[in-house]
C-alpha cells in the first residue's frame, strides 16, 4: 500500500494505491490524525488506484467521520472500482459518504460546501 | 555371577601351578643344592619348575590385576609400591651383610623367600605396567601386548631345549625382546593423565620403586648371594623383558614425569578452563536461572584468570540487573561502570578492554583499591549492550591475550545460555497463549448454538469456521413467541481475539433486546446505540435480524450493512439476492442512523430456502487466481444443490463449492452460513 498526500487549494487529496488492508490501515489512521491536527479536514480521498478495502480500512474513514464534521470538514471518495464500491454500498456507506465518479466532481463537491 | 566364579578358579589354578612349580624347585634346591646341566634329569625337572612357576605366576598376576578397578596412575603405582616394598626389605639383611652370618638353615629359607618375593614382584609390577600403559584406552588398540606375553611364554618354554638350541635363535629372541622392551618403554601417554596436586605424590613413588629397583639390579651384578635361582637360568630374553621391562619402565616414567611437569602446568589450566566452560554450559542445559549462569560465570573467570577482584553486571531484563562482586564493594561497581561505559561502548567497537597498567589511567586507578590492572569485557547480545565484566590484578601486565580469550570465552558461553533460556521462556510463553485461545474457541463455540432454537415451522442448518481460534462471526435465534422467532447472523469488523470479545458483547446486547418484544426498527436502533456505546470507533458490526412468522407465512428483516439475503423460489427453481439498503452498525453513532434502519417484509412459500452469510464466503479467494468466490457462484451452488431432497445435502453441496474454489488456501476470513427452509 502507497498513501501519497497532496495539499493544495486548502484540499488535502489522499492518494491510495494498491490494497488497504489491516496493516496499511494503521498508516492511513495515523495519516488522518496529523491531517486533524493541522485542521486540514476537507479531504479527498483518490480511490482509482485502490484495489481492495479491508473492514480495517472502512473503519479508519468510519471513525474520522464525526471528527471532520465538528470541524466543518469532510471526506470525499472518487475513482472507485466496482469491488471497492461494493464494499461501501453492502455496509450502506454509500449513503452516508460522498462518493463521486472523478476528481472534478470531487473538487464541485468540496467547494460547495 | 559366573563369570566372577570362572575368573576366580583360573585365577586360583593359574596360582596352584605357580606354587607347585615353585615347591618343586624349593625342595630340589633344599635338598640337593643348586643342580647343575650335567645332571641331565634334575637339571631338567629343575627347568621344568621353574618354567611352570614363572608362566603361573605371570598369568595368575595378570588376571588379578585386570580383575581389580584400576582408575588412576596413583592407584597402579601403589600396587607396584605394594610389591616393591617387601623386595625392599628382604635384600636389606643381605646389603648389610648379616646374611652371611645366618645358619644356614635359615639361611636357604632366606634364599627361597626372596626369590619368591622378587619374582613376584617382578612379575606383577610387569603386569601393573602393562595396565597402566593402557589406562583409559580401549584394551583392543593394545594388540602387541598379547604377542608381548606370548613371547614370554615361548621364551619360559625355551628355556626347557635352550641347552640344545644354536646361539643364533638365542640371539633372535633376544633382539626381538629388545625391541619389544624399547617399544613399550615409550608408552608413556599416561602422563598426560596426571593432575597437579598428584605429582609430587606419583614423582615420590617413582623415586622409591626405582631406588629398590636399583638395589635389586645391584644385587643381581654383585651376585653376592645365590638365590633358589639366578637370572643367568633363565633365558636372557625374559631378564630383559621382565626385570629389564619393569626397571627401565619405571626410570622413564620418572624422567617423563619430571619432564612433564612444566607441561603440566599448561594441561591442568586447559583442563581446568574446559571444566570452566563445561561448568556453564552445563548449568544452562539444567535450566538453572540466568542468575546462576552468570554466577558460575563470574566464578570460573576469576579463578582461572588468577584475579584478585572482579565485578559482573548483567542487565538480565527489563526490571532487575544481576551483580556479583569479588573484593569490590558495590557502589565502587556503579562508579566503575559508568566511567567505564563511555571507554568501552564508544571506543571504535572495541569488544575488550584490557588496561595494563592502571596507574597510567588516573580516574579508574582512583577509583581501585591499589589495583595495578584490569580487564574489562561488554557483555553485548544482539548488539545490544546488557552489561560488563570487569576483573583486577594486583601486579601490572595481569592479563595476557590468553586469560583475555578465556574470559571473552565465558562470557559467550553465558550468553549462549542467557539466549536459550530467552528462547525457551518464549516458548513456554507462546503456549501458555495458545492454551489461552483454546480455551476461548471452547468459551465462544459455546456462545454460538449449533442448532437454533425456536425451528418451528421452519428448519435450518448452520456452519461457522473462524479463521483464527476465535472469531468475529456470530450468529442466534431467540423464540419471540409460539409462532414467531428472531434470528440474528453479524460479523464484527477484524478477527481474532478482539473482534471475538466483541461479538460475545453483541450476543448479550441482543440476548435482552429481543426480551423487550421491540419492533424491528426500534430493535435495531437501540442496538446501535449500545455498540456505539462500547466499540471503539473504527470498529463496527453489520448483521441481519430477521424474524419469521409462521402464522402470518412471512418474515421481517434488518439488513444493517451486512451480506444480502439469498433467497431460492421453489415454485421458479431460481435463487436470488434481495437487494435492499441498510447501514452497519457503530458506523452513526447518532440518532440520525434510524433513519438507515429500513425494514423489510417478504411472504415465503413452501421449500423456499433462505441463505444467510458472512463475507468470509463471498470473499474467499482461489489463492493462485486471487478470484475471489463472489456472490455469482454462490448463488449458482445453491440452485444446483437445491435438487436434493435433504436439507443436509444442500449445505454440503454448497459448501463442497465453496472448498473446490478456495483449494488449500489458509488466508480465509471467518465463514458463516445459516441455510434455512421453510415447511
Amino acid at each position: 500500500m502507497e498513501i501519497i498526500q497532496r495539499y493544495e487549494d486548502e484540499i488535502l487529496t489522499i492518494l491510495l494505491k494498491g490494497e488497504l488492508d489491516a496493516r496499511s490501515s494503521i498508516d492511513l489512521d495515523e495519516t488522518i490524525k496529523v491531517a486533524l491536527k493541522q485542521e486540514q479536514t476537507r479531504i479527498i480521498i483518490d480511490c482509482q488506484h485502490l484495489s481492495y478495502i479491508s473492514s480495517a480500512g472502512l473503519g479508519v474513514f468510519i471513525s474520522h467521520l464525526d471528527d471532520l464534521k465538528a470541524y466543518g470538514g469532510k471526506f470525499v471518495f472518487y475513482g472507485m472500482n466496482v469491488s471497492v464500491y461494493n464494499v461501501f454500498e453492502i455496509l450502506g456507506l454509500h449513503t452516508i459518504m460522498e462518493i463521486v465518479r472523478d476528481r472534478f466532481e470531487a473538487q464541485t463537491l468540496m467547494n460547495e460546501s | 555371577m559366573t563369570g566372577k566364579l570362572q575368573g576366580s578358579s583360573t585365577q586360583i589354578s593359574l596360582f596352584l601351578i605357580g606354587i607347585a612349580g615353585f615347591a618343586c624347585a624349593a625342595i630340589t634346591f633344599g635338598y640337593y643344592g643348586k643342580p647343575t646341566p650335567t645332571d641331565a634329569g634334575l637339571w631338567f625337572f629343575y627347568l621344568l619348575c621353574i618354567a611352570s612357576f614363572f608362566l603361573g605366576h605371570l598369568f595368575f598376576l595378570r588376571t588379578w590385576v585386570n580383575s581389580r578397578p584400576y582408575n588412576s596412575v596413583e592407584d597402579i603405582l601403589k600396587s607396584v609400591l605394594g610389591f616393591a616394598v617387601p623386595v625392599g626389605l628382604l635384600l636389606l639383611p643381605q646389603i648389610l651383610g648379616i646374611s652371611q652370618q645366618l645358619p644356614p638353615n635359615t639361611l636357604v629359607a632366606y634364599q627361597i623367600a626372596k626369590s619368591y618375593i622378587i619374582t613376584l614382584y617382578v612379575l606383577g609390577s610387569f603386569n601393573l605396567y602393562m595396565k597402566l600403559l593402557t589406562l583409559r584406552h580401549d584394551t583392543n588398540k593394545f594388540k602387541f601386548i598379547e604377542v608381548f606375553y606370548a613371547l614370554l611364554v615361548l621364551a619360559a618354554l625355551y628355556l626347557l631345549v635352550r641347552q640344545y638350541m644354536h646361539h643364533y635363535i638365542t640371539f633372535t629372541f633376544y633382539a626381538v625382546g629388545g625391541v619389544g622392551v624399547a617399544y613399550l618403554t615409550t608408552r608413556l601417554s599416561w602422563i598426560s593423565l596426571v593432575r597437579k596436586h598428584h605429582k609430587a605424590q606419583l614423582a615420590f613413588m617413582l623415586l622409591l620403586i626405582n631406588a629398590i629397583n636399583g638395589l635389586l639390579l645391584y644385587h643381581y651384578a654383585t651376585g653376592r648371594d645365590a638365590l633358589l635361582f639366578s637370572v643367568y637360568e633363565l633365558p636372557e630374553i625374559i631378564f630383559i623383558s621382565v626385570i629389564g621391562f619393569s626397571t627401565v619402565y619405571a626410570l622413564m616414567a620418572l624422567m617423563a614425569l619430571l619432564f612433564y611437569f612444566p607441561v603440566a602446568e599448561i594441561v591442568d589450566q586447559q583442563t581446568q578452563e574446559l571444566e570452566g566452560l563445561m561448568e556453564i554450559s552445563e548449568s544452562a542445559r539444567r535450566r538453572e536461572s540466568v542468575n546462576q549462569v552468570f554466577d558460575r560465570m563470574f566464578n570460573a573467570s576469576i579463578r582461572d584468570t588468577n584475579s584478585y577482584a572482579g565485578w559482573l553486571w548483567f542487565k538480565a531484563d527489563e526490571q532487575d540487573a544481576i551483580v556479583k562482586t569479588k573484593n569490590v564493594n558495590l557502589s565502587q561497581v556503579n562508579s566503575f561502570r559508568d566511567a567505564l561505559v563511555p571507554i568501552v561502548y564508544n571506543d571504535t567497537n572495541k569488544d575488550v578492554l584490557n588496561i595494563p597498567v592502571l596507574l597510567e589511567f588516573p580516574a579508574l586507578a582512583s577509583m581501585c583499591n591499589g589495583f595495578r590492572s584490569m580487564l574489562a569485557l561488554p557483555i553485548v547480545f544482539n548488539k545490544e549492550e546488557l552489561g560488563m565484566l570487569c576483573l583486577f590484578k594486583n601486579q601490572e601486565q595481569g592479563f595476557d591475550n590468553h586469560m583475555t580469550n578465556m574470559a571473552k570465552t565465558y562470557v559467550n558461553f553465558a550468553l549462549n545460555a542467557y539466549e536459550n533460556h530467552q528462547v525457551l521462556e518464549e516458548t513456554l510463553r507462546n503456549e501458555h497463549v495458545l492454551e489461552e485461545y483454546k480455551l476461548a474457541r471452547q468459551i465462544q463455540q459455546r456462545l454460538i448454538p449449533v442448532t437454533l432454537a425456536g425451528q418451528n415451522g421452519w428448519e435450518a442448518i448452520t456452519y461457522l469456521e473462524p479463521s483464527k481460534e476465535v472469531g468475529g462471526d456470530f450468529y442466534d435465534s431467540f423464540v419471540l413467541d409460539e409462532n414467531r422467532t428472531a434470528l440474528v447472523i453479524g460479523d464484527v469488523s477484524g478477527r481474532g481475539m478482539p473482534a471475538a470479545l466483541h461479538m460475545a458483547e453483541i450476543k448479550g446486547i441482543f440476548q435482552s433486546l429481543t426480551a423487550f418484544n421491540l419492533e424491528p426498527k426500534e430493535l435495531i436502533a437501540r442496538a446501535n446505540v449500545a455498540i456505539s456505546a462500547c466499540f471503539d470507533k473504527n470498529r463496527f458490526v453489520t448483521l441481519i435480524y430477521l424474524v419469521i412468522d409462521k402464522k402470518e407465512r412471512k418474515f421481517t428483516y434488518v439488513r444493517a450493512g451486512h451480506c444480502p439475503v439469498l433467497y431460492y423460489e421453489n415454485q421458479r427453481h431460481e435463487a436470488n439476492y434481495i437487494k435492499d439498503e441498510g447501514l452497519g452498525l457503530g458506523i452513526l453513532r447518532s440518532p440520525i442512523f434510524t433513519s438507515h434502519v429500513h425494514v423489510y417484509e417478504r411472504p415465503y412459500q413452501q421449500n423456499d430456502l433462505l441463505v444467510l452469510f458472512s463475507d468470509g464466503i463471498d470473499e474467499a479467494v482461489d489463492p493462485k487466481t486471487k478470484d475471489a468466490y463472489g456472490y455469482e457462484r454462490l448463488k449458482a451452488s445453491l440452485e444446483e444443490a437445491s435438487r436434493h431432497e435433504n436439507l443436509d445435502k444442500v449445505m454440503k453441496g454448497m459448501l463442497a463449492d465453496i472448498k473446490r474454489h478456495i483449494k488449500e488456501n489458509r488466508e480465509l476470513d471467518d465463514m458463516t452460513m445459516i441455510l434455512l427452509r421453510f415447511d
